[in-house]
């Protein structure tokens, strides 16, 4: 990779040129990609993503060059590219640029990195997971599996001086599957993710049973009961089921939202804007979450932000640029799949704090309604939607049936003040991958139970 | 390509034990120019080569590298070495000449270079686009305007002696308004991306703005907009893999030659280009897909009719069948990277009908105009072929357009669906796959008998 001395030097001539802010975004990730399609492992795949990215910062514009030329004579050539799509004007520059490295610990620390395990135990642990998902009772149609480990070290400069880095290192089998009892068939997804090296693995009774816990519920769904459109209390399990604050006001909550006007929390600060049950907060540093790093791509340090306190809204999530635009300082969410993409603000590990109310009790104060387990994914913006992946009737206080091919839908903004139970326990979740302009990043949403009031269901 | 240099000669020296080889490259060189009122925001210029090289003995093995220096023998011994880990009885296909042979094609190893658009034009052209699409917006309304080119090259080197290369262009053009309004045109030129299409999607947009009414739920006769047809397509497509009919994951498989549609449906994957007979140039054209195989236009269901599936190498050797040259790595669930050869389409079409809109709805007598729907990635089981989309839609009394009903869901199965379409519109907008612009969807407006609607 690019020697430090190097990196500074493109930063000086980057400034010399006339502007304002340069970043050089590093990136050297190694990746194991194990395909297993009907019991066949496919053979080994070896991934190499290598490249920079140059970010230039001119008043209200910006400019984000990159190339897996990673040579400092490619970076110059950037530099002058991006200076000519800003019109920048040369200028006197007295003093050179010192970069200073700053050391943040990842909150993610890792016992066995990928590349020092044997190709053969990653292709016992999806041996094993194939077994696994076969063992039930279940007709299962069609089953690929996928081992994936990832190693993303990224390095990261600026104009300001700061040189940061950070290793990322997550293990993620992903499971497709198609459950069938004869022309009655539902295929679906799910992913076994780890913010942790190879010894995600070695517990082989971890994985395992989550593999089998994904085909039993497969085949549940499957043969689950529709129900009439309707709007009921919904209540929303501890866990995964906080995809609802990620779609319904996370999205609307990052910085390039509010700048572009497309947010229904825009000019909003300081008012009430939900239940006063409500205390949402985005946390980058939480150890063990798929989320979490030891900063962001900006090498700004993650930390810890209040987005909605006790009803009342606090902070937009920003990163340098859009930050900039709202007259903000970076809140250490500007994130990126990878140095093909400028950074954006994004969310990390976004939790709805616990609240103060009994599982039993938010449960058992539906006479008939809606309660969720899963959720398989969603929508976000000003309009939401999130696919009801597990859902229950709730009849009488009790969970009575199963249903499917259910969507909550709504409007964010609504949702959020119809919140009456925050349950105590909050339940951390695997995570996953969200995607937006910046590609796809690693997330959580971990919530306590919740229940909203009243929701239009169909 | 240049990138392949070093491969090429790196073929006639395969390692012991290695009995093929093959290394692809893809090339994507873009620019694109944000402005805001006319005024140059984001910008960005990008150049990115993927390398994908596999190696067979007695199974394949496979390395993806973008970093490009990487010596090529030790790349090739590299995938040898992973091909050792997998458990195929067999190695996996690869392309050969005689393939395209075969169809009447012939390989062009010299990449044809593309002209490149300058920053200056491109901001040029916004402003120009910027200033007409303002006459239109209230006071106070900024219009944010999206230009951009790509350029992608593929290229293809075995040790069959494949050794081809390809490059295409397309401008696109993103528009948003801060009241709301989202559109998005693609095209082979520049000059192509014309502003009295936005001014016409404009003003379709500003009918739907209609006051807000009481959802209902019930059956309705429907109709469905171009844009809520792509949001369908951009899914349901995979239930025309040839993967899908081997494994009994489509509700299709088995269906040949039977009446799965209404008569009036008729889709095909186009491959773009100037031969392509697609009557809708979008830009997004492949003269051979990730695999090497030259592209071609497919049908795939002609009047209602199934015809056919999308293969790829595998897949058509698993079915008896050829290749139709639908190999493509980005495709939905295709992870950060894209190294699985998985079956994409290339321009997935619904064929147009004759009506207008304004027929369509005329014609819907009492019912609802579906103008809008979401979250097209959770919505359809592809398995099933069971949908619950999100939507908004626009009830229609005496074909005409009253309120707007927000928060509904239109439910169903697409077997059912497409069945039930009484009549298609002449409009077709084109939708690219957006997080990978790999691929588009293309799908008229249209007229179906009935739609069950939650509110």
């Amino acid at each position: 990779m690019i020697q430090r001395e190097e990196i500074q030097r493109v930063l000086e001539y980057a400034r010399a040129k006339g502007i304002e802010f340069a970043e050089v975004f590093l990136e050297d990730r190694e990746e194991t990609n194990i395909p297993c399609a009907a019991r066949v492992v496919q053979g080994v795949k070896s991934l190499r993503i290598y490249g920079a990215g140059l970010y230039l910062i001119q008043g209200l514009q910006n400019v984000y060059l990159y190339t897996n030329q990673v040579t400092e004579a490619a970076l110059f050539a950037l530099v002058e590219k991006g200076a000519g799509m800003l019109e920048a004007k040369k200028r006197a520059v007295q003093d050179g640029i010192v970069l200073k490295e700053q050391i943040r610990h990842n909150p993610n620390p890792v016992i066995t990195y990928p590349s020092e395990v044997e190709n053969q135990r990653k292709i016992r642990v999806l041996q094993q997971a194939d077994l696994a998902a076969r063992s039930t009772d279940v007709s299962v149609r069609s089953l690929n599996l996928n081992y994936f480990d990832t190693d993303q070290r990224v390095w990261i400069a600026n104009t300001e001086g700061l040189f940061a880095a950070d290793r990322r290192v997550t293990s993620r089998l992903r499971l497709q599957a198609v459950v069938a009892d004869g022309e009655d068939a539902y295929g679906s997804w799910d992913d076994y993710t780890k913010a942790q090296g190879f010894e995600a693995f070695e517990q082989e009774e971890s994985y395992t049973e989550a593999v089998r816990d994904m085909i039993l519920r497969m085949d549940r769904i499957r043969t689950a009961d529709t129900i009439r459109p309707c709007t009921v209390p919904v209540v929303l399990a501890a866990g995964g089921c906080g995809t609802l604050w990620h779609e319904s006001c996370g999205h609307s909550l990052e910085a390039i939202a509010i700048a572009h006007r497309g947010s229904a929390f825009v000019g909003k600060l300081g008012e009430k804007v939900a239940s006063s049950k409500v205390t949402l907060v985005d946390d980058g540093t939480i150890p063990g979450q798929y989320g979490s790093a030891a900063i962001d791509d900006e090498g700004h340090p993650t930390q810890r932000n209040v987005l909605i306190e006790n009803g009342v809204l606090k902070s937009y999530m920003c990163d340098r640029y859009y930050g900039k635009l709202l007259g903000m300082e970076s809140t250490g969410n500007g994130r990126r799949q990878n140095y093909t993409y400028a950074p954006v603000p994004r969310m990390t590990n976004t939790c709805l704090a616990e609240g103060t109310d009994e599982e039993e009790e938010i449960l058992g104060s539906v006479e008939d309604g809606l309660y969720v387990e899963s959720i398989g994914g969603g929508f976000g913006g000003m309009q939401f939607s999130l696919e009801v992946k597990e859902g229950f009737w709730i009849k009488h206080g009790k969970l009575d049936r199963q249903v499917k091919n259910i969507m909550l839908t709504g409007n964010g903004i609504d949702i959020i003040k119809r919140i009456d139970r925050v349950g105590r326990k909050m339940k951390y979740e695997r995570g996953g991958f969200c995607g937006a302009s910046s590609g796809l990043v690693p997330t959580t949403t971990p919530q306590p139970m919740v229940r909203i009031s009243h929701m239009a269901i169909g | 390509m240049k990138e392949l240099e070093q491969y090429r000669a790196a073929m006639s020296r395969l390692p012991e034990g290695c009995r093929e080889a093959e290394a692809q490259a893809e090339r994507q060189k873009k620019l694109s120019v944000e402005l805001v009122d006319g005024m140059p925001g984001a910008m960005s210029l990008s150049e990115q080569t993927e390398l994908f090289v596999r190696a067979s003995g007695e199974k394949t093995g496979m390395v993806y590298t973008q970093k490009l220096d990487e010596d090529p023998d030790k790349v090739i011994r590299q995938a040898l070495v992973n091909s050792e880990a997998g458990q195929s009885p067999k190695p996996e296909p690869m392309c050969a000449p005689g393939l395209w042979e075969q169809l009447g094609r012939s390989q062009t190893r010299e990449e044809v270079p593309v002209p490149e658009v300058s920053v200056p034009e491109l901001k040029e052209f916004g402003r120009a686009l910027s200033q007409v699409l303002q006459k239109e917006c209230a006071q106070g309304d900024r219009v944010r305007i999206s230009l951009g080119q790509t350029i992608l090259t593929m290229g293809l080197v075995n040790s069959l002696g494949m050794d081809t290369a390809a490059s295409g262009s397309r401008y696109t053009a993103e528009v948003m308004t801060d009241s709301g309004y989202a559109g998005y045109l693609s095209a082979p030129g520049l000059e192509e991306l014309s502003a009295d299409y936005f001014l016409e999607e404009m003003e379709r947009w500003k009918r739907t703005r209609l006051p807000v009414i009481p959802s209902t739920s019930g059956i309705f006769r429907a109709v469905l907009s171009s844009g809520v047809v792509n949001n369908i397509l951009i899914t349901a497509w995979q239930m025309f893999t040839g993967s899908r009919a081997l494994g009994g994951t489509t509700p299709f498989a088995g269906k040949e030659g039977q009446q799965i549609f209404s008569p009036c449906v008729t889709i095909r994957d186009y491959k773009g280009g100037r031969d392509s007979k697609n009557s809708v140039t979008c830009g997004f054209s492949w003269e051979l897909d990730c695999e090497g195989v030259p592209s071609q236009d497919l049908t795939l269901v002609e009047n209602g009719v199934l015809k056919g599936w999308m293969h790829n190498l595998s897949s058509a050797w698993q079915a008896g069948a050829a290749s139709t040259g639908n190999a493509g790595r980005k495709t939905l669930l295709s992870g950060n990277i894209h190294t699985d050869t998985l079956i994409m389409p290339k321009n997935f079409t619904i064929e147009s009908g004759n009506a207008s809109l304004g027929e369509l709805l005329a014609d819907c007598g009492d019912g609802i105009y579906i103008f809008e729907n979401y979250d097209q990635f959770h919505a359809l089981n592809v398995a099933s072929g069971d949908f619950a989309f999100p939507c908004k839609g626009i009830r229609i009394c005496d074909g005409k357009l009253t309120g707007v009903m927000e928060g509904l869901t239109m439910n169903g199965n697409v077997a059912g669906l497409f069945s039930h379409i009484e009549k298609l519109g002449r409009d077709r907008a084109v939708n690219p796959l957006v997080m990978y612009d790999s691929y588009t969807v293309s799908g008229p407006s249209m007229l179906v008998r009935e739609l069950r609607i939650s509110g």
